[in-house]
């Protein structure tokens, strides 16, 4: 007799030992795990090197912080050939692909296969082919744009101006048609007809002598290329201060150099919000679709007194203190 | 040796304004966030938040809207053109506060701004996109067979009182700016139709496109208009018949630079009053003569801003007028130079200056049947003029609330040397709302080359010698100086969202108003006319105008003038007062009219009424005060076309406007019904 009765009993603990430390070693808090096997690894694409999307990835990075462990890898678009660009991205088998501006936007969301795209600083998504008009469950880009709610705009100069029923806008159909679309929509809910001007690019005479004839109570403005350059920016301020229409500024430049009222962004704060977006990602959580198109969460008012003297328009006290910045004093 | 001398003129004007406008350019207003590769905005739309603009708070500041201009403005807008129905260019200008218009015949129009109107408006400067469209030959405009289209128009700028100090010669009273609609701005075909039940026919067809950075415009019309006036004695062949064509074209180098060429072309029959006929030197059985003319305008401009650009612009002016029968043939050509420089200067200032250099030919010939026969001629040798001419002006924001603006020019032209107009004004806006300007300013007239030059033989007695071969002789003075006017003016204008209200009052000191003088006792045979600076005289008035927005749907507007023209005495023997020269007396009250109603979109009701006083004119005739009502309705026709139906003189049909010189005047003004079809592809 001896120890060959105990053969089948230590057999038997084996394979279950075997068979149960998986499951185990699985079900393990990731704390306790070690940290290179919880450690993600995001590629933050800029489009160009400049202060604003600086701030931007500050924000992201200060909103993942304490919450997962980041490797991050940054890449200059601009800097370097697309192909070669992400032959590096796809050897760094990222988790999470951040990118700041429009051409680095529509790099990754074209190239990436099924990282997620997160995008952040990009102006008019839609319209530059980065999002489509409306989410779909397996998309794999998501991401928070410059662009202000337009009802959050036209809530502003409503406040400015007491009421507020039609609202022009000039822009170029081939640059900001979905922009100008949404914000149609969203005017309509708040009961303010949108009064399209549309240009070709860079030809915007024929929309301004239209505006006079319009009665509108105020212009529209929004980052359209093909509208926006500076002469024609001057000359549509101009001639709205002639007509003295109150215009709502697309940034706080906008406002300086003669809109009434506009609103401006943090690009912290933005890419903070692209964190809070990430992180959610990250964890598995949520999915891109979830979250499509995210507008800035924190913007700052500016009002052009200057402006409103010179166009007749009393702001009150009130809507002049809450302002974030006050110009043309 | 005259071309060597243009040309060194030219460049010695060139010389002085490039090197200026070039030193001066200030550093691109914009400058990219760092790092920035720069440009690409359609790949980074973003940037644009990032994009510092100049601010155009002070450019408003130096910005002119016709409230804060040194002069007083009316404009007449495209809409305004549209909604009138009217179909001649002289018409369209009876929409512009304080611009006298009479109708002679079927194209003749006596216009002028604060009154000296005539069939040769002498000091009433008329400019198409900045080319002169002054006649030099008679000092005036012939309205009606200008090679423009008014649908083409895309506004009228009328500024009253003098406008030398920016202009120069001949804007003694004002200066009539039409400026037509850029080429970009009208794309694809467009067709307008008119009929009347007189038979007139108005057709305009246009064809615009843009061709990568070229904007054009094609148009092309045909003008045909029976005869009108009516009166007793020899018959009236005031017709018209004018086809006429233009190109507009703009190449646009980048969103600053640009080139403008444009070309017309008419080639026009029309008749005229036995007066006119015998002017051009035709016998008074002929009932037609011939008038061709075409123009080349070439402008390049670097414009950074609305206060900020400068240009260079050459443009060529032909004309020639000739009897298919008989009679003289009259030639003359136009070369003008110019370039132009306006730069803001520190923080309140924008200087504006410029010059230009002009040459005008005159040669007339006559026809093959050789000499001898009646009618006007000009002495070739003497029949040209150069001219040259500096101008500045300093716009200073001295304050939020005032506003100087002071502007000087020289002239020296071939025959009266140096000459000099200014103006200095303040302006005054306490609020935004309110504006107060005082004003004043001098500028003169130039002798035109008819008056310096022309020989003039009419009606033939048939006497053999030693009696006068002709009862009528007019000869030219080349001893004459220019004509000057000083002027003091107080303006007031109002404007709020939807009202805009103005005042003005003026004083016109004339000296040396050129008339025709007659040099022979009453009744004597020949009569002899020398033209001579024979008149002094004061013009007083006030113009009150009102534009209101009433609802979204209603506008309405009004005018009143009232004018007292008040001669200070001849200084020659049996000297005329004013109305022997081609010139009227003003009528001494105006009131216009004018309302636009949209009941429903697409649908565009648009009534005018005007009252104008009695005018004295040639022999001391007076022309009884006469009214107008006009009245058209406009539906659209789905997206792209429109048809409009109305009447012009409805209630007072038949009535006299103006008279062509000595001539007793025409009744003009039969009620006319109209139709008009427009259609865009």
């Amino acid at each position: 007799m001896g120890g060959q009765h105990l053969i089948g009993p230590v057999i038997g603990v084996a394979v279950a030992l075997g068979l149960l430390a998986p499951a185990a070693l699985e079900g393990a808090p990731a704390d306790a795990a070690k940290p290179a096997t919880d450690a993600k690894t995001v590629c933050i694409l800029f489009s160009r090197d400049l202060p604003p999307y600086r701030e931007a990835v500050e924000g992201f990075k200060a909103a993942l912080k304490g919450h997962t462990t980041c490797r991050f890898l940054e890449l200059i678009v601009t800097d370097a050939e697309v192909g070669q660009l992400m032959a590096r991205v796809k050897a760094a088998k990222p988790d999470l692909i951040l990118t700041l501006g429009t051409e680095a936007s529509k790099v990754a969301a074209v190239q990436s296969e099924d990282t997620p795209v997160l995008f952040a600083m990009v102006a008019n998504p839609i319209d530059s082919g980065i999002l489509p008009r409306r989410s779909y469950p397996d998309q794999i880009v998501a991401g928070v744009t410059t662009d202000v709610a337009p009802a959050e705009q036209f809530q502003a100069m409503r406040q400015a101006l007491g009421d507020l029923k039609r609202v022009a806008v000039i822009y170029c159909p081939q640059y900001t048609e979905a922009t100008v679309s949404a914000a149609e929509a969203a005017a309509k809910t708040m009961g303010i007809e949108l009064v399209r001007l549309p240009v070709e690019p860079f030809r915007v005479g024929p929309a301004v002598e239209r505006l006079e004839q319009e009665h509108v109570d105020a212009l529209w403005t929004l980052t359209d290329p093909g509208v926006m350059v500076p002469a024609s920016a001057r000359r549509i301020l101009t001639s709205a201060l002639k007509a003295k229409m109150p215009v709502i500024g697309f940034s706080p430049a906008m406002v300086r150099a003669g809109a009434m009222v506009g609103l401006g962004i943090d690009s912290k704060s933005i890419g903070e919000q692209a964190g809070e977006i990430g992180l959610a990602i990250l964890r598995g959580e949520k999915k891109p679709a979830d979250f499509h198109l995210v507008y800035p969460a924190k913007t700052s008012i500016h009002v052009n007194l200057g402006v409103a003297e010179r166009i007749g328009v009393r702001l009150s006290k009130e809507f002049v203190a809450n302002a974030t910045a006050v110009h043309g004093e | 040796m005259k071309s060597v001398c243009l040309g060194v003129c030219a460049c010695a004007v060139l010389a002085v304004v490039l090197p200026l406008g070039v030193a001066g350019e200030e550093p691109a207003p914009e400058k990219p966030p760092a790092g920035q590769a720069g440009g690409g905005l359609e790949k980074a739309p973003e940037l644009l938040l990032w994009q510092e603009i100049p601010t155009v708070i002070s450019a408003s500041r130096h910005e002119e809207p016709a409230s804060r201009a040194p002069n007083a403005v009316s404009i007449i807008t495209r809409e305004q053109i549209h909604a009138s129905g009217m179909m001649s260019l002289g018409d369209l200008l009876r929409l512009a506060v304080g611009v006298d218009v009479g109708q002679i015949d079927a194209w003749n129009y006596a216009i002028g701004v604060r009154g000296l109107h005539g069939r040769w408006s002498n000091n009433t400067l008329v400019l198409m996109d900045g080319r002169s469209i002054y006649d030099p030959m008679f000092g005036g405009v012939m309205w009606g067979t200008q090679p423009v289209l008014l649908e083409d128009i895309e506004r009228i700028e009328v500024v009253r009182g003098p406008g030398g100090a920016a202009w120069g010669a001949n804007a003694a009273n004002g200066v009539i700016n039409i400026i037509t609609k850029k080429p970009g701005d009208t794309p694809g075909f467009f067709l307008s139709q008119t009929l009347t039940d007189r038979l007139d026919s108005v057709t305009h067809m246009r064809y615009g496109a843009t061709a990568g950075p070229l904007d054009f415009r094609l148009s092309a019309g045909y003008d045909s208009m029976p005869e009108i006036g009516v009166r007793e004695g020899p018959g009236n062949h005031d017709f018209l018949r004018l086809p006429r064509a233009s190109l507009r074209s703009t190449y646009h180098f980048d969103a600053e630079r640009s080139l403008d060429v444009d070309a017309g072309y008419m080639d026009g029959v029309m008749g005229g009053t036995p007066q006119m006929l015998l002017f051009a030197g035709a016998p008074f059985e002929s009932a037609r003569w011939f008038a061709r003319g075409h123009f080349l305008r070439m402008r390049f401009t670097h414009q950074k801003a609305p206060d900020d650009l400068w240009s260079i612009q050459y443009y060529l002016n032909q004309q020639t007028v000739d009897e298919s029968e008989g009679g003289p043939w009259v030639r003359y050509t136009q070369h003008d130079v110019e370039a132009q420089r306006v730069r803001p200067w520190g923080d309140r200032h924008v200087l504006t200056y410029g010059g230009n250099v002009r040459a005008d030919y005159l040669t007339n010939g006559d026809p093959p049947g050789g000499a001898g026969a009646h009618g006007t001629r000009f002495d070739n040798e003497r029949s040209h003029d150069h001219q040259a001419g500096l101008f500045v002006q300093d716009r200073f924001e001295a304050s939020d609330q005032w506003t100087l603006l002071v502007g000087a020019r020289t002239d020296r032209n071939s025959y009266t040397g140096w000459e000099w107009a200014g103006r200095g004004t303040a302006l005054y806006h306490p609020v935004p709302e309110h504006t107060f300007r005082l004003s004043m300013a001098r500028a003169f007239r130039t002798p035109t080359l008819m008056e310096r030059t022309v020989q003039f033989q009419a009606a033939p007695t048939g006497l053999p010698f030693p009696f006068p071969p002709f009862a009528m002789l007019a000869f030219g003075n080349d001893d004459l100086n220019p004509s000057y006017v000083k002027a003091y003016e107080f303006g007031y204008t109002y404007e709020k969202k939807n009202i805009r209200a103005g005042a003005e009052f003026y004083w016109n000191n004339y000296r040396g108003i050129i008339v025709s003088s007659q040099r022979t006792a009453p009744g004597a045979i020949p009569l002899v006319q020398v033209y001579g600076n024979t008149i002094d005289g004061d013009l007083y008035g006030f113009e009150l105008s009102g534009q209101w927005q009433a609802t979204q749907r209603l506008r309405l507007d009004a005018a009143y003038v009232w004018e007292q023209w008040v001669q200070q005495g001849t200084r020659a023997f049996n000297d005329p007062p004013l109305w022997n020269s081609v010139q009227l007396v003003p009528p001494q009250q105006k009131v216009g009219l004018g309302a636009r109603y949209e009941p429903v979109k697409g649908l565009a009701l648009n009534g005018r009424m005007w009252w104008v006083d009695e005018v004295v004119g040639a022999s001391d005739f007076h022309v009884p005060p006469w009214s107008r009502f006009d009245f058209n309705v406009t539906k659209s026709l789905g997206r792209n076309s429109e048809v409009a139906v109305g009447v012009q003189n409805a209630f007072d049909s038949r009535h006299m406007e103006a008279m062509h010189s000595t001539e007793q005047p025409l009744e003009v003004g039969e009620r006319t019904w109209f139709v008009r079809f427009q259609a865009n592809f």
